[in-house]
Formats: C-alpha cells, sequence, structure tokens
C-alpha cells in the first residue's frame, strides 16, 4: 500500500446507505429500503432510492457506499447486455454468483466495494413456465461473504431485526402473502427508525414476483409512535 | 567576479529546488497524518470471522464429516442458519472448512475447478491423497495473503480405508484419524482424544472399536457438547457418511437455536 | 472484370493510377450482390427489411439474423458478407459497451456509426482484406426523431433518410422515392418496406427466399426490437393483395 490509497480506494466509506430488509413470500421477493444518504450521522440527501431494477426477474438492494454502488451498477448493467448479446436474461442466482467473484476479487486487492448487497429475484427454472419460479435472496458481504436466505435484514437490521423477521417467517414459512411479507417489513422499519440514527422514515418497497415479475416500490413514509419520548427526562 | 557569483546563485537555486523536491516526496510518502499508529488503525481488515465448527473422522473403511450450519457476524448475531461449509467434492472427498466464509467459498471453488479439469485430462475421479496434497499446495500458494480457513479433507482413500487431513490456513498437512477445526476445536478435540484416541482415558475403562455407528454417536456428541458453550456453533448439524464402495450419505439433525 | 484490375489489384494498398483502390470496390461488390436490404426513415420511425436467401430447410427458423442490437437503442443490420457483417456488428458491440463503461450512458447513433467506419476505413489502407459487409444504423428519439446511417466496405458513412443495398437496390430506391415516406408512421413503413422488396424481387432467381424486420421509433418506445413474426406475415400478405391488385389495374 501507498500513501495515496487514502484517496485512490474505498477505504472508508463516504455517503452512505443503512440496512436492507427483504422477505420471501409465497411468489416472490419483497426487499424494504428507506430513500436518505447518509454522510456519517448526517442526513445528506433525501429521496434517493437504494434498489436497482437489473431486468423483469432481478432486482439489487444495497447498504453501505453509494458511489461504489453506482459503479457496480454500471457494471451490472454491462453483464446483463453481454448476456443479452447471447439472447440470454441474468438470473438472480448467476448474478449472485457472479457479483461473489467480484467482490471476493476486489477485496483480495485490498480495494474493497464497500457495499453489503441483497440480490432479490425469481429463478426461472423452466423456460416460459412461471409457476415453477422459484423466489431467490441471496446476501454479499464486501468481503464477498455470500450466502442464500429466505429472509434478511442487513446492517444494524441485522442486530436489530433478524430474529424478529425469522419470527414472523416461521409463522407461515413458504405459505406467507405477499401483503404479509409487506406488513412485516413496514414494522421491521419502524423498530429501525426508532434504533438506527441514521434509519429514515421515507421509504420504499420493491417487489419481483414470479409473474408480474420486478415491480419498484413508491416512495411511502411512516410517523411512528414517539409518546415514549415525554418520558425522556431531557426531552423539551 | 559578477558572472561568477551569478553562477553560483544559480547553483544555489537549483540545489535547493531539488531539496525541495526531495523534501515533498518524503512528505507525500509519509505524510504526519499517516504515523503508523494511526495506518494500523485505519487499515482495514480484509477478514471477518464467521464462525462454526467442523469436523471429521476416520475409520477402517469409512469417514465421516460434520459440521454445523450457522452462520455468524462478530460471534453474536446469527446471519444465517443453514450456510453449507461442508463440500462433496467427488463420491469419496469431502472438503469442510471453517473460518472466514470468502475465503470458505473461494476454496471451494478452485478445489471443484480443479478436479473438473483432472476429471477432463484423466477421465477418473482424482483420489482423496492426491487431493489433499493439491489443496496443502492450494493454501500454501497463499502463503503471504493466506485463506483464514480451517480446512478438514476427508474421504475413502485408494485402499478402501477412511482418510482424514487436517489443515493450518496456510497449507501444513497432517494425516489423522480424526481431526476438528473451527470455534469449538479446542471442545471437541479434547473429547475426541479421550473417547477416539483414548490418549486421556483412565485405565481400565473399555476400550471399544470405532464402528461407523460410534462415530456417528461421537459426532453427534461433539456438537451437541459445542453448541451448549460455544456461541457460535449451532442450528443444524450437516453429517456426511462417505463408507467405502457405498454412496455418499447427507443428513441434517438439529442443534440447539439459541 | 479480370482486364479491369491489370495489377492495380492485388492488395488495397495500391491505388490505381487514376486513384481508385480496386480491393474496395471488389468489396463493395460482395454488398452489391448480395439480398436486397432496404432502411426508411418515417414520421415516427425507422424500418430496416432484407431479403434473405434460406440454402437449406435444415436450418432453425432465423438461424442466421442480419439485425441485432449494438445497445438497447440502437440497432445494426449487416448486408454482404455474413462473417464480415458479423465482425463488424461485434465490434460495434464492443464499442458501445467501453462507451458505457467511460460515460455511464448508452453510446449515441452518431458515434457508433463514426466509430465502425473508422474501423473500416483502417481496413481499406492495405494493411489486410477490407469488410466485405456494409451496416445500416438506426435509432428513434423523442430529441432527434429517426435516425438512419449507412457505413460503406470503403468507410464511407452518410445519413439517409432511406437506402436500399444489395442486388435490387436501384429499383427499391426507385420504388421507396415514389413513396411520401416522411408521412409514412411505422406500421405503414413496414407494409410498404414489404411491398417494396417483393416487387424488386426477380421471380425466376429469388427463390426460398425469406423477408426478415427490424424496426425502431415512438411506438417501441425508442428501443430497436426485430419485428415480431405475425407483424412481418401480416405486412408480406398485405403486399401480396396489394400487388395483385396493381396487377389487376393493369
Amino acid at each position: 500500500m501507498n500513501a495515496h490509497d487514502e484517496v485512490q480506494r474505498t477505504l472508508n466509506p463516504t455517503c452512505t446507505g443503512t440496512s436492507v430488509i427483504a422477505l420471501q413470500y409465497k411468489t416472490g421477493v419483497v426487499v424494504l429500503t428507506d430513500r436518505v444518504v447518509s454522510y456519517g450521522k448526517m442526513a445528506r440527501y433525501k429521496n434517493v432510492s437504494r434498489q436497482y431494477k437489473v431486468n423483469d426477474n432481478v432486482l439489487i438492494a444495497f447498504g453501505g457506499d453509494h458511489a461504489d454502488f453506482h459503479w457496480l451498477q454500471n457494471v451490472i448493467e454491462r453483464q446483463v447486455l453481454l448476456w443479452k448479446r447471447f439472447d440470454q436474461d441474468i438470473g438472480p442466482k448467476a448474478l449472485h454468483g457472479y457479483l461473489t467473484s467480484l467482490l471476493y476479487a476486489k477485496r483480495c486487492k485490498m480495494n474493497p466495494v464497500w457495499n453489503t448487497l441483497v440480490v432479490a429475484g425469481v429463478e426461472e427454472e423452466e423456460k416460459n413456465n412461471k409457476e415453477t419460479s422459484t423466489p431467490f435472496i441471496g446476501v454479499i458481504t464486501q468481503k464477498g461473504c455470500a450466502y442464500q436466505v429466505k429472509h434478511i435484514a442487513t446492517g444494524l437490521g441485522a442486530f436489530l431485526l433478524n430474529q424478529a423477521v425469522e419470527d414472523e417467517w416461521r409463522k407461515k414459512g413458504e405459505d406467507l402473502s405477499r401483503e404479509e411479507a409487506e406488513a412485516v417489513l413496514r414494522k421491521s422499519l419502524e423498530l429501525t427508525l426508532y434504533h438506527d440514527c441514521v434509519a429514515d422514515n421515507e421509504f420504499e418497497i420493491g417487489r419481483v414476483d414470479a409473474t408480474e415479475g420486478v415491480v419498484l416500490g413508491k416512495e411511502e413514509k411512516i410517523i411512528g409512535d414517539w409518546s415514549i419520548a415525554e418520558t425522556n427526562c431531557q426531552y423539551e | 567576479m559578477t558572472s561568477f557569483t551569478g553562477i553560483t546563485a544559480v547553483a544555489n537555486a537549483t540545489n535547493e529546488m531539488a531539496m525541495f523536491k526531495q523534501a515533498m516526496k518524503e512528505v507525500a510518502a509519509h505524510p504526519e497524518w499517516m504515523s503508523s499508529r494511526q495506518i494500523e488503525r485505519q487499515r482495514w481488515n480484509p477478514y471477518s470471522m464467521e464462525g462454526g465448527s467442523t469436523c471429521a473422522i476416520s475409520g477402517e473403511n469409512f469417514a465421516i464429516v460434520a459440521s454445523d450450519t450457522r452462520m455468524t457476524q462478530n460471534d453474536i448475531n446469527i446471519l444465517t442458519r443453514d450456510a453449507e461449509k461442508i463440500q462433496i467434492l467427488n463420491d469419496n472427498i469431502i472438503l469442510t472448512t471453517s473460518g472466514f466464509y470468502g475465503d470458505v467459498l473461494q476454496l471451494k471453488k478452485v478445489l471443484q475447478s480443479r478436479l473438473h479439469k483432472y476429471r477432463f485430462d484423466y477421465r477418473s475421479d482424482m483420489s482423496v491423497d492426491l487431493c489433499a496434497e493439491l489443496l496443502s499446495r492450494n493454501l500454501y500458494y497463499r502463503r503471504f495473503f493466506p485463506y483464514y480457513t480451517g480446512a478438514i479433507l476427508a474421504g475413502i482413500d485408494e485402499h478402501g480405508k477412511g482418510a482424514v487431513f487436517s489443515y493450518d490456513p496456510i497449507g501444513c498437512i497432517e494425516r489423522l484419524g480424526y481431526s476438528a477445526s473451527g470455534a469449538a476445536e479446542p471442545m471437541i478435540i479434547p473429547f475426541l482424544d479421550c473417547q477416539i484416541g483414548h490418549v486421556t482415558l483412565s485405565e481400565g475403562y473399555e476400550r471399544p472399536e470405532l464402528t461407523l455407528d460410534r462415530a456417528i454417536s461421537l459426532m453427534k456428541d461433539s456438537f451437541r457438547g459445542a453448541a451448549e458453550r460455544e456461541i457460535s456453533t449451532g442450528d443444524k448439524i450437516h453429517l456426511v457418511i462417505a463408507e467405502a464402495g457405498k454412496p455418499v450419505v447427507v443428513k441434517f439433525l438439529p442443534l440447539r437455536e439459541d | 472484370m479480370s482486364s479491369i484490375g491489370t495489377g492495380y489489384d492485388l492488395a488495397a494498398s495500391t491505388f490505381s493510377p487514376d486513384g481508385r483502390i480496386f480491393q474496395v470496390e471488389y468489396a463493395q461488390k460482395a454488398v452489391d450482390n448480395a439480398g436486397t436490404m432496404i432502411a426508411i426513415r418515417g414520421k415516427n420511425g425507422v424500418v430496416v427489411v432484407a431479403d434473405k436467401l434460406i440454402s437449406s430447410k435444415l436450418y432453425t427458423d432465423n438461424a442466421n439474423p442480419r439485425m441485432f442490437n449494438v445497445n438497447d437503442n440502437v440497432g445494426v443490420a449487416v448486408a454482404g458478407n455474413y462473417p464480415d457483417g458479423f465482425a463488424l456488428k461485434n465490434y460495434a458491440y464492443g464499442e458501445a459497451m467501453k462507451w458505457l463503461k467511460d460515460y455511464r450512458e448508452p453510446m449515441p447513433i452518431q458515434n457508433i456509426a463514426n466509430s465502425v467506419a473508422e474501423y473500416i476505413h483502417i481496413h481499406t489502407l492495405g494493411i489486410s482484406r477490407p469488410f466485405g459487409a456494409g451496416a445500416f444504423f438506426m435509432s428513434w428519439n423523442k430529441q432527434t426523431g429517426g435516425r438512419l446511417f449507412l457505413v460503406e466496405p470503403s468507410g464511407l458513412n452518410y445519413e439517409y433518410k432511406a437506402w436500399a443495398v444489395g442486388k435490387h437496390r436501384q429499383a427499391a430506391k426507385a420504388e421507396i422515392e415514389k413513396l411520401k415516406i416522411e408521412e409514412l408512421d411505422v406500421n405503414q413503413l413496414v407494409k410498404e418496406a414489404a411491398r417494396i422488396i417483393m416487387v424488386v424481387r426477380d421471380e425466376n432467381k429469388d427463390k426460398n427466399v425469406q423477408i426478415e424486420m427490424g424496426w425502431v421509433g415512438e411506438q417501441t418506445n425508442g428501443k430497436y426490437e426485430e419485428v415480431p413474426s405475425e407483424v412481418v406475415t401480416a405486412a408480406e400478405e398485405w403486399a401480396i393483395a396489394k400487388l395483385d391488385e396493381d396487377d389487376m389495374d393493369d
């Protein structure tokens, strides 16, 4: 390493996003991210999406450095075009594998991509048969540690929410409906809002459904219950 | 006279410029704000530990491999309850790895592709002894940026005997009767030393032969014990049984989930 | 033909005394003798049509496509020597990818056409064989409307309202000139283009031929796409009916 690595590599993230929460339901995946870009603990930019539509089957949400993800978007876009050239549409499993290799390779060069990625999608098992498509959630950390899950909360959400989301998921398992899944996500966001100081109350829920494909969410807002603040002795 | 001082002035100026450049270079290379202590603090750590334990036991005509399926972050946060740490590389080679999961995935991919190429070149599966050596060399290849993994390679060797090879992160290799690696290694090894190696077993106690059934029971006990006391081990036992002349059997057994 | 070169046509590196490069002209012949391909810019889009010889029934449907996407917005249609055309398309594709990497936005059609033209031109300087293929590039968007470029084996690169290359290009161009192409929308263009291809065909020689079409316009949202087979079939049926009608009038 030399002295200028500081400015040539992401060794400290600058503009960041926090938790991503995603959950599988019967025929797809729902993904929730808030819409704020933080600069340290300052809410630097608002109304910025952290979800990227790759194609009709894949949606990527991220936590971590925004600039690094913008770079990744371009890499992904070119990868998608490369597949299109051979008349193929990249699926979530393949993209997850590709990004795992990419992030691992970058970490080995000591030049990490400062993102936790959640690759959400539906994997087409048979060509032109949506009935057999299966929901997919794959996670990749900045160091190239990758795994598949049925439900996930990343960032601070990993500490706050993982178990809560898992408990909700276990009640219904594979039979969870989309509405129920979204309700879990909304409740989860409320929890991060109370505990994560860089989480925001403006958010969006994107989804990938076997029949509908990728549907990006609209901006939503929750207020939450702040009555407890009255009992805080420093509260004015 | 005047011209002489002029030349010295130019020479001095040139010299000064050179010294200034040199000083700038030094400052740029070692800026104040990058004192060794700060560099140490700011240096990004390319490794992380996802916890979990793995273990393998070999017998006369079998080898069994087990791992838990928990993946943790900072040893306290469960990332997933069904992580794969065992790879069945072919009908008689099983790899199990603990440590940094990014390296685990990479190591698995490297070995898989090497075995694939071997099959392509020689039209037969690699033997476990060969693969053991291959793995050792692959680990040592990264001697100065190691795979942060505790690998164990197990399987049935060319003589039909069970084999377990144990590694350190940089490829030191040893063929053993049993081995464990990962977070609960310090708990599992003494237990197996007593029950299989009979090293710490008091005299006068029964020393039963190591059958497959006994090995499986010991394996289950090891992991149950580990899951009780070691926080990053739990959720499920992923058990893989290789017996000479039989297909590989895979089982999942429940463990504590807390 | 063999007498005209007289020693000045052995390589593209040699000019003839009257300033011609015979190798490049011969390369142009590869395009001139290939199946007719016409491209027309209309009111709200660009349509390209190729007449392809299907030399065996054992080929799968559209086994030898002549029309491709360079990126989502720009289409390329190659005429002439097939492998040469394929190489051109791949080059254009690579350039578009590089552009996307550097600028993070799709490469504009003019830059694509220019860079391909430059690449072809280098091959006319005598270092290797020239390309025996030409390429139409087409795009449409709200700001600029439809755009159509043709890059020829000489490296020549012009923008056109409409153009035809291949065997029956002269007749096809004459037919196009009869139309008020600026007033035709893409759906009408598809029909007219099919008609023109059919009317210029030599009924005795052109057998086992098939029409391939691509379009880009307002109705495809600025994306270049291959025309769905139903639409092509419908256009062909319309063209046949129209031609019969014209025959009756005569």
